[in-house]
């Protein structure tokens, strides 16, 4: 009788819980059934002439850009780790900061530099000629861009590896040195073998950051795939941008699976030791190569950006742009509201919900809402962005619609895209919630979702602070799904600064720049307790 | 259904104005229209692309009542879509040159936009560059800058070059000009001006109202960088200057066609085309240059009269070139 009555009420979030999970694969589904279609001469052309292109600028793009975060972040996390040195305990927790420095601001400080660069190159025509003239002003963006997304995105690799070096190896690293072994040969034959899987699992999102990256690339003038989906939609090419997203899908699909392959293996080799790491102290001089070499990154990735923007600020302020920049951010913050509580409900059924009934749907539709986050940003943008038009082209009185449906369009791609962002700190925040409380409620006489209410919830409620938080900054600092699918007339912050960037109004820029920043910053708090939680 | 249209009409206080335009001249020009009709200007602005998409989308049901685009070929392929209704009225066919607008009267030019080249003074002798076909020389490599082809303004030079001598014969200019550029395309026109005077490269093509502006700029730095090129008028003996417009046209579904009218004969006036000679630097649409200073100091050209009602038409080829020979 109790277990037919619970079947019952179970049926309706069963029900909720199937529609959340196929609206994550809504947009992925628009894309496979319209790139089948006919694509005529557009995409023949775009295979003659543009594909490879986009193909070879990805993989360079990436390679340049995964290379320099591991090397950056790996090698920052060993140091902290592994030694004492004067400025340790402040440098580890400011190794974060780029995290909060979205890479089209962190652009936008640089960009004006490149510019100043042409005295540089007239040198090098004077001295070297016309081809080395042209060679050095093609090498130069893609230093730029690739430095930029580097040293922004390298927390990752370092959040990731950090774990790895002070906890898991340390039994390991601890015996190599009690064995005679030097700091190098600790590092490359010890410390390095054990954290390939973290070094992968940090890579792999450098990759689909860098991926998904739009204004950067292209502020700088790299024209790899997901700009190359942008162009081939604003050219009203629908079934060319989705072909193109698919080719983004299927790298992004390999990524995954190395990184899958790699988390397979993380079983192997680990010491359950829960030690800590003894760090040894270095001397001055190796002290100070410490610190400049956890410095420079710091410095490239946050320090400089923040200082230039900051001046900037100072000479705009008074500008006229100031109203304009209080409805973008209310923008922006109607919308990442908005978006906060979709997702949040969403988690809620999808982890709560799941685990008072223990329904295997239920975590079956969890674990497809994960896979959003893995979807490139130009795939969801494209298929939310084609059924959009589908509506509105199939809907009487579409000229109203035209408007609100592109906030609808909106904010099912943030849902989409964002929804894993608040599971994972949802069930990870469950994960440490004994099974005894509810039991005991539901021993005392509260029905499951009582207990889930009045017991559950409350225990997990930092969890849920946290999800909350990381898909507001998510959101807010959101530029390339919000570029493409925002309503006529609307900007947000994101966009707002995109657009000055790019029009050369970099100093106009500088003020909801540095806004957007300290919105981040406050994103820090719990994304950094909770992938630390999540790496023990 | 009718009738509540023509009270609409006759008790227009609003007019609504989907424009690419977003100068401060704009709205100067906008106000005094205020001030004269009691009629208030509310301007959507964006993109051409992104206004007749939306035109597109919004039907009937569109509150728009004149488009404003900076591109002939735009005006001429959103005409040729019915998303503009015609008219026709003494003043707009006096004060606007029949080469230069629509046949039907979907739309009319108010400025001219030159396509111009500019040198750098110190380094490139009067009379080596006569027009476009010099660019593309191979003594020109490494020497030469355009911005991108996702630019209207390179997408309708190439058009008209298509439009004039085939697409073959534009295709091979294409190429040699994009061999001779000194940087990949990158930024605006006055980038590509100020690129120049820093010496990064010695030729530029840009619209001539980007050099005016720099020209009549408040900051000095500005001035001298406009100082340091000399403007080229392309081709005088033969098919001459590449020549746009900014052109405005009443919205099909437009509920205040006369107001609508009104304002673009407003847009033709003495009044606002001097407006437009000394603050924007455009040329007037009559090419009265006696309107403005700056423009007689450039003097008199060859308007390319022959090529521009094709620009629309010869977009497309314009653009497939630009693939093919990797024009960024």
């Amino acid at each position: 009788m109790e277990i037919r009555r619970a079947a019952s009420a179970e049926l309706p979030f069963k029900v909720v819980a199937v529609v959340l999970a196929l609206t994550v694969l809504v947009p992925v589904g628009m894309v496979f059934l319209r790139a089948v279609q006919p694509a005529g001469e557009a995409w023949d052309a775009v295979v003659d002439y543009r594909l490879w292109g986009y193909v070879w600028q990805t993989l360079l793009l990436v390679v340049l850009v995964t290379g320099i975060a591991l090397v950056v972040g790996v090698s920052t996390a060993w140091m902290v780790s592994a030694y004492d040195f004067p400025g340790r305990a402040l440098l580890d927790w400011l190794l974060l900061l780029p995290m909060a420095m979205p890479g089209f601001i962190a652009a936008a400080a640089y960009v004006d530099l490149l510019g100043g660069l042409i005295p540089f190159y007239i040198w090098v025509r004077q001295e070297w000629g016309i081809d080395a003239f042209l060679l050095v002003q093609k090498i130069v963006p893609w230093v730029f861009a690739s430095g930029i997304l580097g040293m922004t995105l390298f927390p990752y690799a370092y959040l990731s590896c950090r774990a790895v070096f002070a906890r898991q190896a340390a039994g390991a690293i601890e015996a190599a040195r009690l064995l005679g072994e030097g700091g190098a040969g600790v590092f490359f034959r010890v410390a390095l073998p054990m954290a390939r899987p973290a070094i992968v699992a940090g890579g792999s999102l450098v990759v689909m950051e860098t991926m998904n990256d739009y204004g950067v690339v292209n502020l700088f003038g790299l024209v790899p795939l997901t700009p190359g989906v942008f162009r081939a939609w604003g050219e009203g090419e629908i079934v060319v941008a989705m072909r193109l997203a698919l080719f983004l899908m299927v790298f992004l699909a390999a990524v995954l699976c190395v990184e899958r392959w790699q988390r397979g293996r993380r079983a192997f080799g680990e010491s359950d030791a829960q030690g800590r790491l003894a760090r040894r102290r270095l001397g001055w001089g190796k002290a100070l190569g410490a610190v400049g070499l956890c410095a420079v990154p710091l410095v490239l990735g946050f320090f400089l950006p923040v200082w230039r923007l900051s001046r900037w600020c100072m000479d705009s302020v008074g500008s006229s742009e100031l109203s304009g920049h209080a409805q973008a951010a209310w923008n922006s913050f109607a919308l990442a509201g908005g978006a906060v509580a979709l997702v949040l409900c969403a988690a809620v059924v999808l982890v709560a919900v799941q685990r008072a009934y223990g329904s295997r749907l239920i975590l079956v539709a969890q674990k497809i809402g994960l896979l959003g986050y893995g979807f490139p940003s130009a795939l969801i943008a494209v298929g939310v962005g084609a059924l959009v038009v589908f509506l509105v082209e199939h809907v009487p009185g579409a000229g109203m619609l035209a408007l609100s449906a592109s906030v609808f369009g909106l904010m099912l791609a943030y849902f989409v895209r964002f929804l894993a962002v608040a599971i994972q700190p949802l069930s990870a925040g469950f994960d440490r919630v004994q099974d005894c409380y509810r039991e005991a409620a539901r021993t005392l006489g509260m029905g499951r979702l009582g207990a889930l209410w009045r017991v559950d919830l409350p225990l997990v409620r930092t969890a849920l602070l946290a999800g909350a938080t990381l898909c507001f900054v998510d959101v807010f600092k959101e530029l390339t799904l919000t570029l493409v699918l925002r309503p006529f007339d609307f900007e947000t912050l994101a966009t707002r600064i995109y657009r000055f960037t790019d029009e050369g109004r970099v100093a106009e820029a500088a003020v909801p720049a540095m806004a957007l920043v300290v919105l981040c910053l406050v994103g820090l708090f719990p994304l950094s307790t909770l992938m630390k939680r999540l790496e023990k | 259904m009718g009738l509540v249209a023509v009270q609409g009409s006759a008790l227009a206080k609003e007019l609504h104005v989907y424009s690419h335009r977003h100068y401060e001249a704009d709205q100067k020009v906008n106000k005094l229209f205020t001030e004269k009709t009691g009629i208030e200007v509310k301007v959507v602005n964006a993109e051409v692309d992104q206004l007749v998409e939306r035109l597109r989308s919004e039907g009937e049901s569109s509150p728009a009542d004149v488009l404003i685009a900076v591109d002939a070929g735009r005006l001429q392929r959103a005409a040729a879509e019915g998303l503009l209704q015609p008219v026709e009225t003494e003043i707009l066919k006096e004060r606007t040159p029949e080469a230069m607008r629509s046949p039907e009267g979907h739309w009319y030019p108010f400025t001219l936009r030159a396509r111009v080249i500019v040198a750098a003074k110190d380094r490139v002798k009067a009379g080596e560059i006569k027009g476009y076909a010099d660019l593309a020389k191979p003594e020109w490599r490494g020497r030469v800058l355009s911005r991108s082809s996702s630019s209207g303004y390179t997408q309708a030079l190439l058009a008209s070059i298509v439009a004039a001598e085939g697409e073959a014969a534009a295709l091979r200019w294409a190429e040699g000009l994009t061999r001779n550029m000194a940087r990949p395309p990158q930024g605006g026109d006055t980038d590509q001006i100020k690129a120049v005077a820093s010496g990064l490269a010695d030729v530029a093509i840009t619209n001539s109202y980007y050099l005016g502006l720099l020209l009549n700029s408040p900051d000095p730095k500005e001035r001298k960088v406009g100082q340091s090129v000399a403007i080229i008028f392309s081709d005088p003996s033969g098919r001459g200057t590449h020549t746009n417009v900014s052109g405005a046209g009443v919205v099909k579904h437009s509920k205040n066609v006369d107001a609508a009218t009104k304002y673009i004969e407003f847009l033709v006036s003495d009044e606002v085309q001097k407006i437009y000679a000394n603050e924007t630097f455009e040329h007037p649409v009559m090419m009265d240059l006696s309107m403005g200073e700056q423009l007689q100091e450039w003097g008199e050209f060859k308007v390319d009269q022959e090529t521009f009602p094709k620009l629309g038409e010869s977009a497309p080829a314009a653009i497939r070139i630009f693939d093919k020979v990797g024009w960024k």
